[in-house]
This record gives structure tokens, sequence and C-alpha cells, in this order.
């Protein structure tokens, strides 16, 4: 008897080894990469945002900030210093949803044009990993408070005034591209610059906005 | 009666497999994770906002519903953005905090690695901002999670609060990318989570940093 409780007792053991190896943990919906290999042997890659559809919506009021009035967004302004966060959904170029991404805008310190604004992007495609990105903006895009909340520029028409086509990144790299930080996952040990461009396609009726923003990054392997 | 010892030998087999597992054994002969030095700046999520995949072992078992409502693509499921407002640091003023998740690639229940990836991006208004960078571990509450069902307290860890971050050998966690009053800042941080309802976040960054 006790030989079959050990044996029992090993089977057991067995048991518990091959449930946890076996077990399904879930992994991510992963689509085809849409990269371009440079002549140089950089890799430039491109994903889009499109306006207002992509705006992920709130899921509570967030005390200590303020909301974007169009949505998808908070601000915290301790006076006069406004931070605008925004989150999206992240899209390849054949218009697949491939992750989220999030937005930062203010006005920080070391900036070259200190009139101007800074942006910090993290995108995050859960299939390949994370982007983190950060530029200079080339004017000063932090949300404007108005008497129902916070608005972003981009939000009215006339911003888009002098034209439907605006690239956004004026730095730090010396030709005018923001700069990608780090990358995690299968974007680690890469470094680059990105340029981010808003186009316009509709105005309506009500003065809002829709349009789709583009992020071109161009990276190459980090050389040891 | 033989059906008996069989059937006790399974059972006390299934239970000591369990208990051993949950200890990590894939894990002990690990080497530790370098210290970090630095001056630690703690910052209390003051509020907290969280939307995507649910936190916590039972979501990264693929078990559970969405927090906030999900969003809304199954390219998204196990993923998730948390927003917060943060108490200290710079000057004593507020910062917000807005952090990107997703179920990490090589979760294994044999190796004792139940987590995500995770960035943040703090940014203290009108001063500078910082990219952090690291895994979150639910391994602890899943643990404590099944010695409460065990005791038959239900397979709940409510009103506890964890460090999720993973400090392991060999993988990078901390700061990645400053910018502002903060540019040449370098180091570490831990993430402690607090008991929040299912859109809410709650919880503490320590932020371990130097000048560089």
């Amino acid at each position: 008897m006790i030989r079959v409780f050990i044996l029992s007792f090993l089977a057991g053991l067995a048991l518990v080894v091959a449930a946890a190896g076996l077990y399904p943990l879930p992994g991510h919906e992963r689509f085809r990469s849409n990269i371009e290999v440079l002549t140089n042997g950089g890799r430039q890659e491109s994903f889009v945002i499109r306006w207002p559809q992509d705006r992920i919506a709130m899921p509570a009021p967030l005390p200590g900030a303020a909301p974007v009035v169009t949505g998808g967004g908070v601000v915290l302004d301790p006076g006069q210093q406004p931070v605008a966060v925004e989150l999206f959904r992240l899209r390849d170029t054949d218009g697949n949803v491939i992750g989220i991404a999030s937005r930062a805008t203010a006005r920080l310190l070391g900036q070259r044009v200190a009139a101007a604004s800074t942006t910090n992007w993290m995108l995050l495609i859960p299939s390949r990993g994370s982007l983190l990105l950060t530029q200079e903006n080339s004017a000063d895009l932090r949300p404007v408070p108005t008497p129902d909340g916070y608005e972003l520029p981009a939000e009215h028409r006339e911003f888009w005034a002098p034209g439907t086509r605006y690239r956004i990144t004026a730095g730090p790299a010396p030709d005018g591209r923001g700069r990608l930080v780090r990358g995690t996952e299968e974007f680690a040990g890469l470094n680059g610059s990105y340029a981010e461009i808003w186009e316009l396609d509709e105005v309506a009726a009500d003065g809002r906005t829709s349009g789709r923003i583009t992020l071109t990054t161009v990276t190459a392997r980090e050389t040891p | 009666m033989r059906i008996l010892v069989i059937i006790a030998g399974l059972l006390a087999g299934l239970v000591a497999g369990t208990a051993v597992l949950l200890l990590r054994p894939a894990q002990w002969l690990a080497p530790a994770p370098l210290s970090q030095e630095g001056t630690t700046v703690v910052m209390k999520m003051v509020s907290g906002i969280q939307r995507g995949s649910a936190v916590g072992p039972f979501a990264a078992l693929g078990l559970g519903p969405p927090s906030g409502g999900g969003l809304g693509e199954t390219s998204l499921q196990y993923s998730r953005f948390g927003i917060a407002v943060l108490d200290g640091g710079l000057d004593g003023g507020r910062a917000i905090g807005v952090k990107l998740a997703a179920l990490g690639p090589d979760n294994s229940l044999l190796a004792g690695h139940l987590g995500g990836e995770v960035a943040w991006n703090v940014i203290w208004p009108g001063l500078g901002s910082i990219f952090l960078v690291g895994e979150e571990d639910y391994w602890p509450e899943l643990a404590d999670a099944m010695r409460a069902g065990a005791r038959g307290d239900g397979f709940t860890t409510d009103g506890q609060r964890y460090l999720v971050s993973r400090h392991g050998a060999g993988e990078f966690q901390g700061v990645v990318g400053a910018s502002g009053r903060l540019q040449t800042a370098a180091g570490s941080y831990d993430e402690w989570k607090e008991p929040a309802g299912p859109t809410a976040m709650a919880g503490q960054l320590d932020l371990t940093l130097r000048a560089e």
C-alpha cells in the first residue's frame, strides 16, 4: 500500500507539471509587419491613427485632471502649464488595429524653441513590443482651456486654415525628425528617428475635424 | 481500499506539486538582480483610471472580464492603459503618468513567470519627463489567491497591496529616457498596486534616480 501511495503521489506531481506546462496561456494576435528595407540598410515602418474614431474614451473621470472635450484624453494643469494625455488605437498601414498609443504634450524645460511644445509618444504593439518616441513640435500644440474643458488645437477648423497637411515634428534630430528613445522586445536594440504628420480628411458642419496621424519611423540596429 | 490509497496519493501529489510550483523553484538558482543606487522619490497615485484587460494573475491566465469595457479589438484583448495623477517628485508638485501594458511574451507557469510588459511616461508640467520600461509580476498575487482558495476564503486578494514591478537578473527595468530638468536622470522604479475598482488604478511609484 505504501508503494501504491508513493506511485500515486508521484503521478500527482507529474500531473501538476504537465498541467503547468500545457496550460494554454493567452497570446496576442499578430498581423504581418509592413516594414520597408531602405537602401542604407535601415528599415522604415509607418503607423497610422485615425481621429476621431481611434480615440479611446476614458473609462471614468480622473480626479485632479480635466477632460478633453472631444474625449480620448485628460489634461493636468497645475497653473498655466497644461499637459495633455491622449490615448489612441494604433493601426498599421493596412488599417489593422495592432496596438495602443499614448501621446503626452507639454511645454518642458530645455526645448530649443521655448514657445513650442514637446510630445512624447508610447506605441505598444502587444505582439511585438513597444516604441518610446519624443519630439519637439513645430508649434505650441498644448490644450486650450474652454468653459467646457480643454480642447486640442487640431480639433478646430481654424488650425487647418493654412492647409490640410502638417508636419508636426521639428526635432530634436538635426533633420527636424523626432528621436526613438527606446524599443522593447522586437524593437530592442534599434535606434533611429521618426516624423509625425497630420492630414485633414474632413471638417464637419459643427467645425469638428477628422483625419489621420501618420508616424513614420526610420530605424537601424545599434552597432556594437 | 487500494483505490482510496491511489486517490489519496494523487491528491497529495497534486497539492504538494502545486505548493512547490507556487514557490517558483525554477528561479531558485537565478542570480539576484543588481541593486540600484540613487535617491528614491515616492510618487503616490492621487487618482488613477485604467481600461483594457484586468490587472492581475487571472487576467494573465486568460480568465476574468476586461476592465472598463475592454478596448474593443481582439488584438488588444490582453492590453490595457492607465493614467494617474501622481503626488511628489520634482519641487513637490504633481505629475501625470500614463502606463501602457500587455501580457508578456515569455509567460510560463513552469518557470514561475506570469506578468506583462510595461511602459510608463511620467510628465512634470513645465519641468520634464521620464520614460520607464519594465515588467509586471503577478506571481505573488497568484500564490496568495491560490492559498486563499485552499483555505476556503475564495480565490481573492482583495484589500492587499502588491509590488508588481519585476526585478530579474538580466532584465532591464527602469529609466530609459528623460527630458527637461531630468535630462540626465537614470535609475529604476518600483510599482505598488493597491486595491481599486475595475476602472480605477491605485498605488505608488517609487523612483530611484541618479544623475548620469
